[in-house]
């Protein structure tokens, strides 16, 4: 019996109970398999692909390569984003793992953010990461102008990750919400690309506090102009990242499974 | 009946309806601790919402119900943690062995030294006999050995209740045999509370069993008492045609009804008659009955005994006795 073995600690109840579990088995489905040495090799291949073919005329073709990557390649990593993560609630709910995974001392709490938690990692090293790195050897490679300092590189690789974790967030929340892939894919994408049309509507003036400005915004930053609002994008898409998971962890402690 | 401390599921008029239709209406069940019960009913009565509304995964629509006395509405994450539970159809991650799967499960309850946690796995995989394919992604698994793995991960926790939605109706044979030799190893360690709707398995592993039908309950309590209720019905095996017998038979009061079988060989080519007798005042008929029979100096008695019934006979008289019922109140 259990309580005979002493060796054997319970695990004491949280907000955020069963978190670890969760986030350990997610990456299990990556790491502990080979999906992500293809998914390395796919993100680097899409990085690297636009960057190669940047024209070798003018002086500055490493700024090119560089403002490629943040400005173009934002959008197509926000896709590959929601389509690495449109089913990880939602198949769980077709398959029944859900009832299966909850019948265990599991909080909603922890069954969120161990999955936000576990892709934040995935993104940040596969998606964003491994790319950013050899795109920007890439650029040294292609001459980039001593003015590039690879610090304001890496915070506008980060804005770029911080558009990442939104459309994560975004993406998890719908997948508690709806109980269809399609309706989580395509309502991440109206969202994202409504976002992104900002700038031609009546409230322009709100798209420099957004998520949505962060993608210029690392563009100008790697060059070394650091937004005035470029501190109030970051922070509300913080923000926004926050009220997200919050919403998808209260609807999940109401949803029936 | 077992009082109210001894029991570990109980619930007051339990109800789950999905709009306008009751899926589980007025349920009151009683499960005693250390029991192995077997939870009856045909396909669509209402027994998987049952056991999700026990587990708190959805809400009652009215009613109350506690596991282990805590309130399956609102105190769900301390019923789990003495729970185990097996669902209809487990979908496991494919990709995990067998042995990551309950090391997976394992981290929910258990933190500490790692050696002990294998070691618990170890004593489950042995148990349910996945020992050799332990290390294998459970996506290459049989049926059968989804549900042992199944088992394994319910009783992971040691819990004192282990609930299990249809273990083995999906199962061949051999594998139902497997399965229902595991519940049984639970006996004495763990409260058996599983799903089925082959009465045969209740029969041969549970001692209790609560049937329902379409989300109502119909009965409940130990099998045994089930089996021994009812009996009013007698067998009487006559030479010949059975008629002088079955005159005397319809003449006395505490006699229902007769049915009668004739003219059936038996092994010395002699015509036979069958009676099945079914009778008011069963003490009466026991005492009376033979004697009655052989009073008659032209009648032969080749056999006499009282019916035994089974689960299955049981079972089909509630059911289609509770149909008559609803019907006729319409």
């Amino acid at each position: 019996m259990i309580e005979q073995n002493t060796e054997l600690q319970r695990v004491s109840s949280s907000w955020h109970r069963g978190f670890h579990a969760i986030y350990h088995k997610e990456l299990a489905a990556w790491f502990g398999t080979h999906k992500w040495i293809n998914q390395v090799i796919i993100w680097i291949a899409l990085a690297l692909v636009p960057a190669i073919s940047v024209p070798t005329i003018g002086r500055d073709r490493g700024v090119a390569v560089l403002s490629l990557f943040l400005w173009s390649g934002s959008n197509m990593m926000s896709i590959g984003t929601i389509i690495l993560t449109q089913g990880t609630i939602v198949e769980e709910k077709l398959t029944q793992t859900l009832l299966w995974i909850f019948s265990k001392p599991l909080s909603p709490a922890g069954f969120i953010l161990g999955k936000f938690a576990a892709y934040a990692v995935l993104i940040g090293s596969i998606v964003i990461g491994a790319p950013a790195i050899v795109v920007y050897c890439y650029a040294i490679f292609a001459r980039l102008p001593a003015k590039i300092s690879i610090f304001n590189y890496l915070i506008g690789v980060l804005m770029v990750y911080l558009v990442l974790l939104f459309v994560l967030a975004l993406t998890i929340l719908l997948g508690v919400l709806f109980d269809k892939i399609a309706a989580v894919t395509a309502i991440s994408l109206a969202v994202f690309f409504s976002g992104a049309g900002l700038p031609s509507t009546q409230i322009r003036w709100i798209e420099p506090y957004t998520v949505w400005a962060l993608q210029h915004n690392s563009y100008e930053t790697m060059t070394g102009k650091f937004p005035a609002t470029g501190w109030w994008a970051m922070g509300s898409t913080v923000v926004s990242i926050i009220v997200l998971l919050i919403i998808a962890i209260e609807w999940m402690k109401r949803s029936e499974l | 009946m077992p009082s109210t401390t001894d029991l570990i599921i109980s619930t007051a008029n339990l109800t789950k309806a999905y709009g306008k239709q009751q899926v589980v209406s007025d349920l009151n069940l009683a499960v005693p601790r250390g029991s192995i019960c077997g939870f009856l009913g045909a396909n669509g009565a209402g027994k998987s919402t049952t056991i999700k509304l026990l587990l708190g995964l959805i809400q009652p629509t009215s009613g109350v119900g506690t596991v282990f006395g805590k309130s399956i509405a609102t105190d769900s994450v301390a019923i789990w943690e003495r729970v185990g539970f097996l669902a209809q159809s487990p979908s496991f991650y494919g990709y995990l062995t067998a042995r990551e799967t309950l090391q997976f499960v394992a981290s929910f309850f258990f933190t500490g030294s790692k050696t002990a946690i294998s070691a618990r796995i170890e004593e489950l995989i042995e148990l349910v006999g996945l020992s050799g394919k332990a290390d294998r992604p459970v996506k290459g698994f049989s049926g059968g050995e989804k549900q042992r793995l199944g088992i394994a991960q319910a009783a992971i926790n040691d819990p004192e209740l282990i609930i299990l939605d249809e273990p083995a109706s999906a199962l061949d044979p051999l594998g139902r045999r497997d399965v229902l030799k595991i519940l049984e190893s639970f006996r004495g360690r763990s409260t058996v509370f599983y799903s089925t709707h082959i009465l045969d398995d209740v029969q041969r592993v549970s001692d209790r069993v609560v049937i329902i039908d379409r989300g109502k309950l119909i009965a409940q309590g130990r099998i045994q008492d089930l089996l021994s209720e009812n009996r009013n019905v007698f067998n009487l095996t006559v030479r010949g045609d059975g008629s002088p017998v079955l005159a005397k038979l319809l003449s006395v009061p505490w006699v229902k009804k007769v049915e009668v079988e004739r003219d059936i060989p038996n092994s010395t080519n002699h015509r036979i008659t069958k009676l099945e007798i079914h009778v008011t005042d069963a003490h009466a008929a026991e005492t009376e009955l033979l004697r009655l029979a052989i009073s008659d100096p032209a009648t032969i008695v080749t056999q006499f005994d009282r019916s035994t019934q089974n689960l299955e006979d049981i079972f089909v008289n509630l059911v289609e006795g509770k149909t008559k019922n609803d019907r006729a109140k319409y």
